[in-house]
This record gives C-alpha cells, sequence and structure tokens, in this order.
C-alpha cells in the first residue's frame, strides 16, 4: 500500500468521491493493521480525561477534540463497531459507530490535524495506551483511502519517486559536498580536510537530512569539521543519503520499509560498521526502532545519533571544545520523536555542556518536553498551518520563560517550528541545531 | 512511572487518588465477596479495614461519576457505557458494604454478583484485564528504548 491517488484533487473532493466499497476496504485495512499489542490499547482506554493537558493542541484550544482520548475514541469507535460483539450488539451503549465519509473526515481533522505523535500523551495515561501507534495506524487507513493531506503526500511521493524528500539530484548531491568539501578545506585551512563520499569499508555512513544540503549547507560542514576533529574513519553514500522517512507520518508501513530499506542498502553496498544520522527526530525514531519492524528483519549494524557520537567524542577526549566560543545563554529543545520516543535523552545536554557557557534547561524537560508542534508531518500540511502555529504558543512561552537567547534543536522539523514561532511570537532568540554550536566550540589547529 | 513523576497525576491528583481508592474499594469488594461465598469468617479488624476501603471507595465511585456528569469535556468524552460501569460498581460497593455490616443483605450481594461477572466480558469494565497488559506494553516501549526509567548524566 502507497500513499494513494486513486482520486487526484483536493482532499474534501477526495473525500466525496468515497463510496461504500471504498470504506469497507478501508475497515478491512484498519483489521490487518491492529495486532494484538493496539487491540489491548483500544480496549483499554477508560476516558477519564486525565490526558488532556498532556497535548499542546489542548492546552492552546481547549477544545474537546484536542483531548488525546478524543481522537484515540475516534479509532475505538469504528473498533468497537466492527470487531467487538458489544459494539456490534449494543452500538449505541458502546458508543460503536460505521466508518463513513463523516467519520473519516474527522478522522482526517483530528488525526492528521491535530496530532504531533509527540508520545506525551502515552507518558501521561493511566492506562499506559500508546496513543501515536495508534493514530499512525489510523493515518495508514486515511493513507489507503488517499486521504493524506496533499504536502504530506507529496513529500513522501518525492521520497519514493527520487530518493529523497527534497527531490535533489544524484549530480547535485555530489556537486554540493564537493562545494562543501572545498568550504571545509578553506574553514580548516587544511587542503587534507574531507567530506568523503563512497568511501568503502569506511567505520561510519553519515545519512543527512536532505534539508541540509538544499536548506541548510553549513550544518554538513559542521559535522565535517566534528569527524575531522575526531580524526573518525566515515563516509557519505553518493545514492542513498537521506535519514528523513516521512511515510512514518502518513502510517504507510510498506513504503516507510522500502525507505528505510535504502539506508540499509547503502551500509551493505559501502560496507560500513555503524550508520549515523543526522539531527533528525523522527529519522532517528525510524532507522532506529521502527525499521526492523518495517522490514521485517535485524539490522545487522549499529544505528546511533550524530550527538550520540559527538558526545562519546567529548567523553573519550577525542575532540577539544571551548565553551567561551558560545557566549549567549543557550536553551535546549528535546524533540518529541528523538527524546521521548527515541531514547536520546542526556547526550545533546553532554555537548552542550560542553560548547556553551550558559546552558538552562527548559521546564518540563527531557521526555517530559512539550512538543514544538512541527513533528508529526505538521510542516508538511499546509491545511492545518494556522492551528500548528497555534498550538506553538505552549512552546514559545516555555522558550521565553528560560529568558535564553538561543535555542538549540536537534532536529530539522523542530528547527524549522522553532524559527517560525520565532517570527511568530517574537522571541528574539537565535535558532540553532546542536551540532552547529558543537562546531564552533571546536578547538582545531587550523581555527 | 511512579504517580508523582506524571504530570498528569499531579495536575488532577484528587481524581487520581479517587480513581487510587475506588479501586482499592473494588479489590475490598471482591475479598469480601470471597470470604461470604466461602463462609469464611474475618476478624474484627479486618472487618473494619474491609468496611473502611468499601466506604471510601463507593465515596470516589459516587464522586467520580459526578465528576464524569459535571465536567462538560468528560461527559462528552464518555458513552453510556462509562456511566453504566460506574453505576454497576458502585452498587456492587454499596452491597458488599450493607453485606459486611448485615447478613440479610448477602443474598443480595452474591445475586448482583452473578449480574456484574457477566457483564465485565460485554462492557468497559473488561478494562480491568487489559489494564495489566497495557502497562506490560508501555514499560517494554519506553524501557527497550532507554526513555524509562531515565538515566540521567551529569557530566
Amino acid at each position: 500500500m502507497s500513499p494513494q491517488p486513486p482520486s487526484p484533487g483536493p482532499l474534501p473532493e477526495r473525500l466525496a468521491r468515497l463510496g461504500p466499497e471504498d470504506f469497507k476496504a478501508a475497515v478491512r485495512r484498519l483489521a490487518k493493521a491492529l495486532d494484538g499489542p493496539s487491540v489491548v490499547h483500544l480496549e483499554s482506554c477508560v476516558r477519564c480525561g486525565l490526558c488532556a493537558e498532556s497535548c499542546h493542541y489542548f492546552l492552546d484550544d481547549r477544545d474537546l477534540k484536542s483531548i488525546p482520548a478524543y481522537k484515540l475514541n475516534l479509532i475505538i469507535r469504528v473498533f468497537k463497531k466492527y470487531f467487538s460483539r458489544g459494539g456490534r450488539l449494543a452500538p449505541g451503549w458502546t458508543g460503536a459507530k460505521n466508518f463513513n465519509r463523516q467519520e473519516a473526515g474527522e478522522w482526517v481533522d483530528s488525526l492528521f490535524g491535530r496530532c504531533t505523535l509527540c508520545g506525551r500523551c502515552v507518558l501521561n495515561c493511566t492506562m499506559g495506551i500508546n496513543i501515536p501507534a495508534l493514530v499512525r495506524k489510523a493515518r495508514g487507513v486515511l493513507a489507503s483511502l488517499g486521504l493524506v493531506p496533499d504536502g504530506l503526500s507529496s513529500t513522501v511521493e518525492m521520497a519514493r519517486d527520487t530518493g529523497n524528500n527534497m527531490g535533489i539530484s544524484k549530480e547535485d548531491w555530489v556537486e554540493t559536498v564537493a562545494w562543501l568539501e572545498d568550504e571545509l578545506r578553506a574553514d580548516l585551512r587544511d587542503p587534507g580536510a574531507r567530506l568523503p563520499l563512497d568511501l568503502k569499508g569506511a567505520d561510519i555512513l553519515y545519512a543527512v537530512n536532505p534539508r541540509e544540503p538544499k536548506f541548510y549547507p553549513l550544518t554538513l560542514t559542521a559535522v565535517g569539521k566534528i569527524f575531522q576533529a575526531a580524526k573518525e574513519s566515515w563516509t557519505l553514500s553518493s545514492s542513498h543519503f537521506d535519514v528523513t522517512n516521512y511515510a512514518y507520518f502518513t502510517g504507510d508501513d510498506e513504503l516507510a520499509g522500502l525507505l528505510a530499506s535504502r539506508l540499509k542498502k547503502a551500509m551493505e553496498e559501502l560496507k560500513a560498521k555503524t550508520l549515523v544520522l543526522a539531527e533528525c527526530g523522527h529519522g532517528f525514531s525510524s532507522n532506529r526502532w521502527e525499521a526492523p519492524e518495517w522490514l521485517s528483519q535485524k539490522i545487522g549494524y549499529e544505528v546511533k545519533s550524530i550527538l550520540t557520537v559527538t558526545a562519546e567524542y567529548i567523553r573519550r577526549g577525542r575532540i577539544r571544545l571551548d565553551p567561551q566560543r558560545n557566549l549567549e545563554t543557550v536553551t535546549l529543545h528535546d524533540p518529541c520523536q528523538l527524546v521521548r520516543m527515541g531514547g536520546i535523552v542526556e547526550d545533546q545536554r553532554t555537548i552542550l555542556r560542553h560548547v556553551v557557557k550558559n546552558f538552562v534547561e527548559m521546564t518540563p524537560n527531557r521526555e517530559k518536553n512539550i512538543c514544538c508542534g512541527g513533528g508529526g508531518g505538521q510542516l508538511s500540511m499546509t491545511e492545518f498551518a494556522s492551528r500548528r502555529k497555534s498550538a506553538g504558543r505552549v512552546k514559545s512561552e516555555q522558550i521565553a520563560r528560560t529568558k535564553a537567547q538561543v535555542v538549540a534543536a536537534p532536529c530539522h522539523n523542530c528547527l524549522d517550528q522553532l524559527a517560525e514561532l520565532n517570527r511568530h511570537y517574537k522571541l528574539g532568540v537565535k535558532v540553532k541545531s546542536v551540532i552547529e554550536l558543537a562546531a564552533d566550540a571546536l578547538v582545531m589547529s587550523g581555527i | 512511572m511512579m504517580p508523582w513523576e506524571k504530570e498528569s497525576a499531579r495536575l488532577h491528583l484528587l481524581s487520581y487518588l479517587a480513581g487510587v481508592l475506588y479501586h482499592l474499594g473494588i479489590f475490598s469488594g471482591f475479598a469480601v465477596l470471597f470470604a461470604k461465598v466461602v463462609d469464611l469468617k474475618m476478624p474484627a479488624w479486618g472487618q473494619i479495614i474491609f468496611r473502611f476501603g468499601l466506604g471510601l471507595g463507593l465515596l470516589s465511585g459516587l464522586g467520580l461519576l459526578l465528576k464524569r456528569i459535571l465536567m462538560p469535556n468528560v461527559r462528552r468524552l464518555s458513552r453510556p457505557d462509562d456511566f453504566g460501569a460506574n453505576v454497576f460498581v458502585d452498587v456492587f460497593l454499596a452491597a458488599a458494604l450493607a453485606a459486611s455490616l448485615d447478613a440479610r443483605a448477602v443474598t443480595f450481594l452474591l445475586g448482583y454478583s452473578i449480574f456484574l461477572f457477566l457483564y465485565i466480558p460485554a462492557g468497559k469494565i473488561r478494562h480491568c484485564v487489559f489494564f495489566f497488559y497495557s502497562r506490560v506494553l508501555f514499560g517494554w516501549f519506553f524501557g527497550r528504548r532507554g526513555v524509562l526509567p531515565p538515566r540521567r548524566e551529569r557530566s
């Protein structure tokens, strides 16, 4: 199953064209998607409503539809109708509902438009229900109906068709790397400095977020400086370099598996030992945790975040850093997919404590941090942009309370959202990646 | 993840405590029911503890029912089954409390318990089984990813 264009055109028109047979097929798709753990979670919600304030959408609009339990119960009521005896016999009593056009429309609005899959509700759920996992499965059902919002759908299609979500051609990528290598040599005043491409047998294959070569090329030279300083054996791949996987957000596991398989292929071709992932929340979660599930096989190599690798360099004394080079007060945003759903909690802190003079935490932080609002594919879904910015108010207030001058975030979706919140709420901060700050603090012979 | 670590528990402390007491009351109810079925004589102190548990559980259950009725968002989230399950369990707690105080109420407790046990698999109350699986899955998910329990580093 891949993002459908069975009925092209704007989403409401696509929805209007769907008939009873489509919805029957969607219910069969839901049945296929629901495994044992999903059923346990669907049967566990008691609708206590204690999860409400864990969601940044609810904190912003106080709307019933923003309560995680409401979103979950959109799925539960369809599940009840088709897969539970109680729901079939007494739909009114159990709240069971048919899956039809109206219901699908509500799924799109709430499950795509009011959820970033941040997982904060899971930690705060009395029952421990994995709501984002179920939202992903429901999004997969919507994808089977061709109901993925246009921007997100086209991002996934771009990745499927061109090999990366920005549609960067292989020639452009190779040229960009060559240009950035020149920049790196000039910066380090070292003609031997390299951004190696297709180096077979390197210890590390580094995968980038395509936004880096496209819009933030200096992030790539920053990583190059760190690897150079650590005397690392590493390489980039000319064929498969995209760390992102937007099919994670559409719930299309088959396509997500295809996208994840490309980095696996590059690892095998180049015979690298460790796959190191650029600063990308969902890219980490996808490649580290979900890929083995999607590919139904164990991955025969280590998968690490660049944060973990850099923190290891610091702990082992492989790089020298001078925090005096970053004198402004810096706070850290914890990307949900990297921290709460990914387990990379302390490495970014280890780095920041060594590279900036004044580091202040947000409250709450780490796995309890509040989502910035840019995850879950929200940045690609223009339909929900105003809601996304409004819900970002919670994060902007959290940032303002720190009185920091710089907000560091190790995730490109977060960086984009934070930059937008910075403009929208006039926060007056600089938004930087953690690795950029680390590169600025590097002490090397040339710099 | 302990309750005091959870923001939702801290923000809704009263509801959270009521939920805990409600479920302790239910366990007390099962204990009283078991004692009546096997004709077990409880020591006086045991009877006092269970009556106390049942009383608090019943009050908590009624409080949670009122909350479900009075709070607009929780009311709109709820289905008839949510109200029904609460009422059915409250009646069970009241019956168990009455049976622990007066032998004439034992027959009602036994009869009502048959109804309740038949209802459990059909309605919302069956979350009592799924709760344990759900918490195991929660621990497996966050434990495997190294998120919980939190490991803090100071370096």
